[in-house]
């Protein structure tokens, strides 16, 4: 099941919690299920490698390396029946006997450990949704043409490198996390680093939430939020207003309250619309009984001011209740590269027939390219 | 942080506005900060934050910076204003030196002894050893008994005489300069206090007659176990010494007559109680109710009261001051609610979350939830007490402004007319002065639910009912009153 657009079906949005420039807006899970429980798994130093196992299209076996600090370990039930031992998916990694090196080796993005009844994985947040973003068109053109370099015709796209900011570069955002107390049934967060939108974390169950609530500040962010967190104007909430007009005795007080704060919290949440109700395009990455691993983005098209773009991983239900889901902001450096390279694949990498489609000349596109980044794909002569 | 000022304001008016924050700001922080770290602050944050506001109220008013001493703020406010007049050097006239000279002493006399000395190695270590330092310095020094306070405060009383040069009289100067072994050694001294100093380092039983912090290290040099040393010199505990060993006393079986609950002051006993066991809880709902009497003995009668209780996680405070804003949040609640008891008057308490049951208040109450103040606020203006009083850090969460917002639309559209006001414990080093709630909310800063008379007198002032002049001549009234005390008891020596 692929998935077209992200709802957040289920969850209730709560009045944020604001803390110098972050925002944090509770989610709260009414009536969480036990099939599918998470957990948090320290490795043993931040950076590490990957073996994915290479992809389709791709000519070699791919490495990833990155910013690692934790992964996930998921577990499920075919049948819907409680995850036992949910405590224990916490910790459990395999020391290895070796002293901790600079970088730690996984092997797969995504890891089976477990089958039967009571099945687990493990798989590294947010690097499910990167490695599909890194590894977008990995292997490159599939025709010899001319406009490329030798170096793309013989290798494809690697290595792709994007950075990235972690959690505790964000001023604010330990503080926020720290002093604001999780709420009953809290399953999930919205946050926003100077009044934009940075990520949505949601997962299953709120015990699980409890225990991954700390690691928020240690995972990934889009290194523009870095910049709004310092000096972002206006980051901070307009004071809640009440309507007077409407107030004739203490009970329309108490409602015109709830009215006020109601629409404070819309405003909130309204911020993440650029990410909520939008189409998606989306990838499954593994099939878990009821459940998709699914890895998304926001297409990458348009391009206006205001214009977020998210990617992100997700594991949805069936019904299509959403119970994990992790979001990164790509800037719009990184927004131009994927779509791009998404627009070129489309049309067979033929450059004249993709700068045809954009209304552009060959010239007009390869200076695109260059811009964003990926003129070391051309040939010296496209390149200029 | 301020109301916006009329347009037809003048210049003058407007200078007194100012003035009159200034001041309103200054001695609310002057209540509630400690330069200790808060929920939502770290120690650093705060002494840069006091620094500057003590800094700028002493530039531009300087009398009214020194009257603040006879205020009633906390020994850590004091203690700064002290060090900031004298790092300031005298005023150049002679009346108004004199004044304040007689305002730092009397401050000084009336400050517990460890908070002076460290204010005086505070002078040592910003290199202030101006005139008035010294004889500052000096005149304190007199009203004290030097043989003890070379025993109990040796670093401390050495540290101030050798900073100004005061040559401590004969056998002090042994206990403060001379080496360990000879300091102790065979000669015997004159002074009675000091001589069973010198003989409890061989003999246990003298250890038993020296004060307690004293005798603890010599206890310690004779390898006495903890049990037996606190049996033998609980005599010579004072009460504070005494409140603060209860738990140790417990742990190592000691057999102490039963603490005097019923003196301990209302904010003390609830920290206290917090740190104990609920099954002990009973034994303090006597001593806190009397407690709670005593401080609405000294209140006035404020007519039907509702409470708005912070019990928000937030109140669970540092670790330096572990629950101590929950603690006077149920210390004022309880000081209130005897309040209203005696006139016979309205109570009731609202907290942001409810606490499971009446017999859980005050002991039971744990800090958690969210620093929802405005839907409580609703319920307690809706029953139209004649006062309302919030306790809460300040940090409403669910939606800024809303408490604020609630009032004033409770006054514009539903006739409320209760003054509200915010008991603020906590000071935001943000916003130089304990975090306010709105313009439609008087905030106030307080430490201890023994300063609520205060800060009712103070709410008047800071909410605009006083001016300048009433508050000064109210400060001035103090200060003379507290110079008089010292004054008598110089004479008495």
């Amino acid at each position: 099941m692929s998935l077209d657009a992200l709802s957040l079906k289920g969850l209730e949005p709560q009045v944020a919690q604001v803390w110098g420039r972050v925002r944090l807006v509770p989610l709260i899970r009414r009536a969480p299920r036990g099939d599918l429980r998470l957990g948090l798994r320290r490795t043993d130093g931040p950076l590490a490698l990957v073996d994915t196992g290479g992809r389709p299209g791709a000519p070699n076996k791919a490495i990833y390396g990155g910013y690692v600090p934790h992964g996930l370990v998921v577990g499920w039930t075919k049948d819907g029946a409680d995850v036992l031992g949910e405590t224990m998916l916490d910790g459990g990694a395999r020391r290895s006997k070796h002293p901790p090196r600079l970088f730690q080796v996984h092997h797969r993005m995504i890891k089976r450990e477990q089958r039967g009844p009571q099945s687990r994985l493990r798989l590294l947040p947010l690097h499910v949704a990167m490695e599909g973003f890194l590894s977008l068109y990995f292997g490159g053109p599939d025709i010899a043409w001319e406009h490329y370099s030798q170096r793309v015709l013989r290798r494809g796209l690697t290595p792709r490198a994007e950075w990235v900011t972690p959690g505790y570069a964000l001023p604010d955002l330990d503080g926020a996390l720290r002093l604001f107390e999780i709420h009953e049934g809290q399953c999930g967060v919205l946050i926003f680093v100077g009044g934009q939108f940075a990520s949505a974390t949601v997962v299953s169950h709120p015990d699980d939430y409890r225990r991954l609530h700390r690691a928020l500040v240690d995972d990934f962010y889009g290194p523009m939020l870095a910049w709004s967190a310092r000096y972002a104007p206006g980051a901070s909430p307009a004071p809640v207003t009440l309507d007077a007009a409407a107030v004739t005795d203490w009970n329309t007080l108490g409602v015109a309250l709830a009215d006020a704060r109601a629409a404070w919290a819309r405003v909130e949440a309204g911020l993440a619309a650029g990410l909520l109700g939008r189409p998606l395009v989306s990838e499954r990455a593994y099939r878990m009984g009821p459940l998709d691993l699914v890895r998304f983005d926001t297409g990458f098209r348009s391009d206006g001011p205001g214009d977020a773009h998210h990617i992100g991983e997700a594991i949805v239900r069936d019904d299509g209740t959403v119970e994990y889901l992790k979001t990164y902001r790509v800037t719009r450096g990184q927004r131009r590269r994927g779509f791009l390279l998404r627009h070129l694949a489309r049309h067979q990498w033929h450059l004249p027939a993709a700068a045809a489609a954009r209304g552009q000349t060959l010239e007009q596109l390869c200076r695109a390219l260059k811009h964003a980044e990926l003129g070391w794909m051309l040939a010296p002569e496209f390149r200029r | 942080m301020t109301p916006q000022p009329a347009p037809a304001e003048d210049a003058a008016a407007r200078r007194a506005r100012v003035d009159r924050e200034d001041i309103a700001a200054f001695v609310t922080s002057g209540f509630a900060c400690t330069g200790q770290a808060e929920y939502y602050a770290e120690r650093g944050e705060q002494a840069v934050s006091i620094a500057f506001l003590h800094d700028y109220v002493r530039g531009n008013h300087r009398r009214l910076y020194a009257l603040c001493l006879a205020a009633g703020l906390n020994d850590f406010s004091r203690a700064m204003i002290v060090h900031g007049l004298l790092a300031a050097g005298s005023p150049d006239d002679a009346a108004a030196r004199a004044a304040e000279g007689e305002l730092i002493a009397a401050a000084l006399a009336e400050l517990p002894p460890p908070r002076v000395y460290k204010l005086f190695r505070r002078l040592r270590a910003s290199r202030i050893n101006n005139r008035r330092a010294r004889a500052t310095v000096r005149t304190w020094l007199a009203g004290r008994d030097l043989a003890f306070d070379a025993l109990k405060y040796r670093s401390g009383l050495k540290a101030a005489t050798r900073h100004t040069h005061l040559a401590p009289p004969g056998e002090i100067g042994r206990i403060l300069y001379r080496a360990a072994a000879d300091r102790r050694g065979e000669a015997p001294f004159d002074n009675p206090l000091l001589e069973t100093w010198r003989q409890a380092h061989y003999d246990k039983r003298k250890i038993f007659d020296l004060p307690m912090t004293v005798a603890e290290g010599l206890a310690a040099h004779h390898g006495m176990k903890r049990k037996q040393f606190l049996e033998g010199i609980e005599q010579r505990m004072t009460r504070r010494e005494r409140e603060r060993i209860e738990a140790s006393a417990r742990a190592a079986g000691a057999e102490l007559e039963r603490l005097d609950l019923a003196r301990m002051d209302l904010t003390r006993l609830v920290l206290f109680g917090l740190s104990r066991p609920p099954e002990e809880r009973p034994d303090f709902a006597a001593p806190m109710a009397a407690a709670a009497a005593r401080i609405a003995a000294r209140l006035p009668r404020l007519g039907s009261i509702a409470a708005v209780v912070d019990r928000s996680r937030s109140t669970r405070g540092s670790r330096e001051k572990r629950d101590r804003p929950l603690a006077v949040g149920l210390a004022v609640e309880q000081a209130l609610r005897a309040a209203a008891a005696r006139h016979g008057d309205r109570y009731s308490a609202h907290w942001t979350t409810p606490p499971l049951s009446e017999d859980h208040v005050p002991l039971g109450v744990a800090p958690f939830g969210q620093t929802d103040l405005a839907r409580p606020l609703i319920v307690a203006l809706a029953g139209r007490p004649d006062a309302v009083f919030i306790i809460s850090d300040g940090y409403e969460n669910v939606g800024p402004g809303s408490a604020d917002e609630v009032v004033r639309v409770a006054r514009s559209r539903l006739g409320a007319t209760a003054p509200v006001i915010h008991l603020n414990p906590v000071f935001d080093p943000e916003t130089y002065s304990p975090r306010a709630l709105g313009p439609h909310i008087t905030t106030v800063g307080v430490r201890t639910a023994d300063d609520l008379p205060l800060a009712l007198r103070l709410a008047r002032f800071v909410d605009g009912a006083d001016d300048l002049a009433a508050f000064t001549a109210w400060l001035d009234a103090r200060a003379r009153r507290m110079i008089d005390r010292w004054r008598e008891k110089r004479a008495d020596r």
